[in-house]
């Protein structure tokens, strides 16, 4: 089994989190808040066309807007494979985090 | 709006499935960025974005195909071992064609860098005269730099140029505390304005721009200079004497840059006195305020000769600006710089061309990978990608090699072209870039042709036949060889052109003798007593004439219109050569005397006499011109004698209208004293020349020089033409052979089952190797046809630089051909022999 890599289950989260309005700018926008790093539009598409070619988000195009220069946004949904997936890593983290506390990572 | 190159960028980098919504989102960022931060912060940003965006959208793109470029990349590697022949011979001829292209490139670059290092290069110009015929003059009358600053508010500095050291001979003597004194002739002497250093910025070693002219006394000269007469001290206010007479103090010394079209030794203060000197034969030059309208100055100033020179034709001349960054290539060299590009560029075709149809040739051992890829769903950009990708790994190959070979080459050039171009020159930002494209340039123009031929087959025409290959002769391939071909042949010409011309310059009788003739510097010493020197002289058997002149007798290039003549129309300016001379100047050269006499030593009266050439006397219309009066300067006097024309300039120029004079109150002129020898005991004879010399002015340095060396000088620039030539026309053929000897083992190897077949049908090795050249020596004529016209032209052309020239031959272009028939057929010969004494039992086992 392969699990999701860590930018790809950042993403996913985020679309998760967005709902209706996830699309390039706020998702980007999250990330680097949750992530405190700059992340570039081309990196965001980089892991988001990852993940549609995988099947775990699906696209949706809305209407062009004209503050966008006349293109339309590209919302991301989660498709239940995505969300599969995601369970699949919180289990994950949590079966290999049980044992280890706070205080045994700080005695380190 | 963002920038639009970045947009561009994006749209290259990003998928197209991306682009649209990725570009959607940029935008929308961009426009609340510059709501709130500006625009110009916003479109720092856009940039930012795209470029670092850049990994990520290339990732998104190949990250599916990065084992399809593994494969491509084995596939070349795997053709490149498969014909090794080939490799070898696309590389070095890439690598020849880039190394040419590279050093041009650098030696160009280096044309144009010239006077760019001054720090007011934009508001620098140099005063020019237009002339009725639309020639430039560089040199200005003395006077008319002050006029023109008096009159134009815009102009905030000048300063003349006073070329002492090509008007008198100058010596220097320094005497240190103790010891001899140090002493030399010096001929790079200028004299210039106080405003010189503030308006040029020539960096000091010792002193600096301020300080450096406040005195009039001050003398500024190169670090070589300072190191010939101080050695390793410091030369800062050491005196030196200027011809025994002026002391000048040292005030700086400055390193000028090899790029820096003024060159001098020595720059001194020029005296006040020549602001109402109309000479005119030096530059001056001009620094303009910062805010000035440069076509304001120029109307201003256009019409300053006729308002204030004496000349009474000073109507007809324009008085012009031209920027200082431009004078190095305005007299002359551009045209160089535009040959040499122009070469550069068509070597570096030779070498894509060579690539193209190796690879096309070759293509019969592709067709069926090609085929295959296409049967498996590659789609005809991806093939093109693959082949164009091969051909940059290629390039970049020879590009590699091409270093070693700039390395190798530069010393070369520089001896050729008097530079010193270092390689470090390539270690620059704007260099890599530059290399780089040119890597990409050469890399995508040699491949595209073969990508888009390669990959345009159909997959089942290819995997169908047993024999994939149609042998149709491809129109493409032909002329690309006739183009080679054509070039080579043009460059051989050419440079036949240039030895012959040179050679014919070489022969032409001068009209003068200059053997065993030596030159010494006149100073005032021999000048005040020259005629006790020469009888001294004369005191050796071996020594057989002395005279003296104001320049070697090849490069007297004095003209004046201050001649009148009987029977002279008034309106007329005259435009007549002058030579200030002394007796027995015709009898050490060995002119002939054609009419009359020459003039008498120690007399008085020929002293206001003249002697003509024949040129002369026919452009004065004088029948008869002995006995004729004629005033020169003022002064009237008989012309005594006509001697033959001689060529008293190079042979770029015409013989003119010729007056000697031998009138003392010139005698400020005379530079040298001439001195013919007898072949006899010359070494002792030297050994009296220089021990009379020093007897007379022992204060004064002593050098010797035989002036026929000197003639060479003037054709030097031919001379590195012809050899630049021959360099350039080796490369050529050199590249174009290794084409055709590509091209000759694949027709070769095409047609091995035919040869075997004629063979054992019982044809001679002979008529095959026939069989097998012929198309390629079509070729070849129809190239030499073809550049023989243009040669034609080209050369016609340069040949009117000179006023003697030799004759274009037919003869010289039918040898470019056939040299180039018979370069060419070593490579066809050898690969048609090898096929044709194959034995056909090899070639045909297969079937």
């Amino acid at each position: 089994m392969k699990f999701l890599s860590r930018q790809e289950e950042l993403l996913l989260l985020s679309i998760l989190k967005l709902g209706k309005n996830a699309y390039g700018v706020p998702i980007r926008q999250h990330v680097s808040d949750v992530t405190d790093k700059y992340w570039s539009i081309g990196a965001i598409y980089d892991v988001l066309d990852r993940l549609t070619r995988k099947g775990f988000v699906f696209t949706v195009t809305g209407e062009p807007e004209k503050k966008r220069g006349g293109k339309s946004k590209r919302f991301y949904r989660i498709t239940k494979q995505g969300v599969r997936a995601l369970e699949e890593v919180k289990e994950l983290q949590q079966k290999t985090w049980i044992d280890i506390s706070v205080p045994a990572l700080k005695s380190k | 709006m963002p920038p639009p190159i970045a947009i561009r960028l994006l749209k290259m980098t990003a998928s197209p499935s991306d682009y649209d919504s990725a570009f959607g989102d940029l935008l929308e960022t961009f426009e609340y960025i510059a709501g709130k931060e500006g625009h110009k912060k916003a479109k720092r940003w856009f940039w930012k974005e795209v470029l670092k965006s850049l990994l990520g959208f290339l990732r998104n793109r190949t990250g599916r195909r990065f084992a399809m470029i593994k494969n491509y990349f084995t596939i070349a590697l795997r053709n490149i071992r498969r014909n090794k022949t080939f490799t070898l011979i696309n590389t070095l001829g890439l690598a020849v064609g880039m190394a040419c292209f590279i050093l041009i490139t650098l030696w160009i670059q280096d044309e144009l860098s010239y006077d760019k290092f001054h720090t007011n290069k934009d508001d620098l110009y140099l005063l020019t005269i237009i002339h009725p015929d639309n020639i430039m003059d560089p040199n200005v009358p003395y006077a008319l730099a002050p006029r023109l600053a008096e009159e134009v508010p815009e102009i905030a500095h000048f300063t003349r140029i006073y070329s002492l050291g090509s008007i008198r001979t100058c010596t220097f003597k320094y005497q240190p505390s103790q010891g001899m004194p140090v002493m030399y002739y010096e001929t790079n002497v200028d004299l210039g304005d106080s405003s010189f250093f503030s308006m040029f910025s020539f960096p000091f070693v010792y002193g600096n721009a301020q300080t450096a002219f406040q005195d009039p006394h001050s003398l500024v000269m190169t670090k070589r200079i300072a190191a010939k007469y101080f050695g390793r001290e410091n030369p800062m206010g050491k005196t030196l004497t200027l011809n025994n007479q002026e002391d000048l103090i040292v005030t700086g010394v400055i390193d000028i840059p090899s790029n820096s079209h003024l060159q001098m030794d020595f720059i001194a203060r020029l005296p006040s006195r020549l602001d109402n000197d109309w000479n005119w034969r030096d530059p001056s030059y001009v620094l303009l305020k910062g805010d000035s309208s440069l076509p304001d100055v120029k109307e201003k100033i256009k019409g300053a000769l006729s308002r204030h020179s004496p000349y009474p034709f000073a109507d007809t001349l324009k008085v012009d600006l031209l920027p200082l960054t431009k004078v190095h290539l305005s007299f002359g060299r551009r045209m160089y710089v535009y040959i040499f590009s122009v070469i550069a560029v068509f070597v570096l075709l030779i070498a894509c061309v060579n690539y193209m149809n190796l690879a096309t040739a070759s293509s019969s051992n592709r067709v069926r990978e090609v085929g295959l890829r296409k049967v498996m769903g590659a789609k005809r950009q991806e093939l093109i990608q693959q082949f164009l990708g091969e051909s940059i790994l290629m390039s970049a190959v020879g590009f590699g090699l091409s270093l070693i070979l700039v390395r190798i080459g530069l010393p070369l050039i520089n001896s050729l072209t008097a530079k010193q171009l270092d390689f470090s020159l390539l270690y620059r930002h704007s260099m890599y870039l530059y290399l780089l494209g040119l890597v990409l340039i050469v890399g995508l123009v040699s491949g595209l042709y073969p990508a888009f031929f390669l990959s345009s087959n159909r997959p089942a025409e290819t995997l169908k036949t047993s024999s994939p290959f149609k042998s149709k002769r491809s129109l493409f391939r032909v002329v690309t060889v006739v183009g080679q071909f054509a070039v080579s042949v043009l460059l051989i010409a050419c440079t036949a052109v240039v030895f012959q011309q040179l050679d014919f310059i070489q022969k032409r009788p001068l009209g003068f003798s200059l053997d065993h003739v030596l030159k010494v510097p006149i100073n005032s010493i021999l000048l005040n007593r020259f005629q006790s020197y020469k009888n001294d002289l004369l005191q050796n058997a071996n020594i057989l004439n002395v005279t003296a002149g104001q320049a070697v007798p090849y490069e007297e290039d004095y003209k004046t219109s201050g001649v009148e003549w009987e029977g002279k129309d008034p309106e007329m300016s005259p435009n007549i050569r002058y030579s200030i001379v002394q007796s027995d100047y015709m009898e050490t050269f060995g002119m002939e005397v054609l009419d009359g006499r020459t003039f008498q030593s120690g007399s008085m009266a020929d002293m206001r006499n003249y002697v003509i050439n024949e040129e002369a006397a026919e452009y004065m219309g004088m029948e008869d011109p002995v006995g004729q009066k004629l005033v020169f300067w003022g002064t009237a006097g008989t012309i005594i004698g006509v001697v033959n024309n001689c060529h008293h300039v190079s042979l770029h120029r015409e013989i003119m209208p010729h007056i000697y004079t031998i009138n003392p109150h010139h005698y400020n002129a005379l530079k040298y004293v001439f001195i013919k020898i007898s072949s006899a005991n010359v070494p002792d004879t030297l050994k009296y020349i220089k021990e009379t010399s020093m007897s007379y002015a022992p204060n004064f340095p002593y050098e010797y020089n035989f002036i026929d060396r000197g003639v060479q000088t003037l054709y030097q620039s031919e001379h590195r033409l012809g050899k630049i030539f021959s360099a350039f026309a080796f490369l050529a053929i050199f590249i174009s052979c290794l084409g055709i000897f590509g091209l000759a083992s694949f027709t070769a190897e095409k047609r091995t089952k035919e040869i075997g077949i004629r063979k054992v049908l019982g044809a001679p090795v002979s008529h095959i190797v026939i069989l097998l050249s012929r198309e390629f020596s079509r070729w070849i004529l129809l190239a030499n046809i073809i550049a023989w016209p243009i040669g034609w032209y080209a050369m016609s052309k340069w040949l009117q630089n000179f006023a003697y020239r030799t004759g274009l031959n037919l003869l010289l272009f039918i040898f470019a051909g056939l040299l180039s028939l018979m370069v060419a057929a070593l490579p066809v010969g050898y690969q048609a022999v090898k096929a044709a004494i194959a034995d056909p039992v090899d070639s045909l086992r297969y079937e």
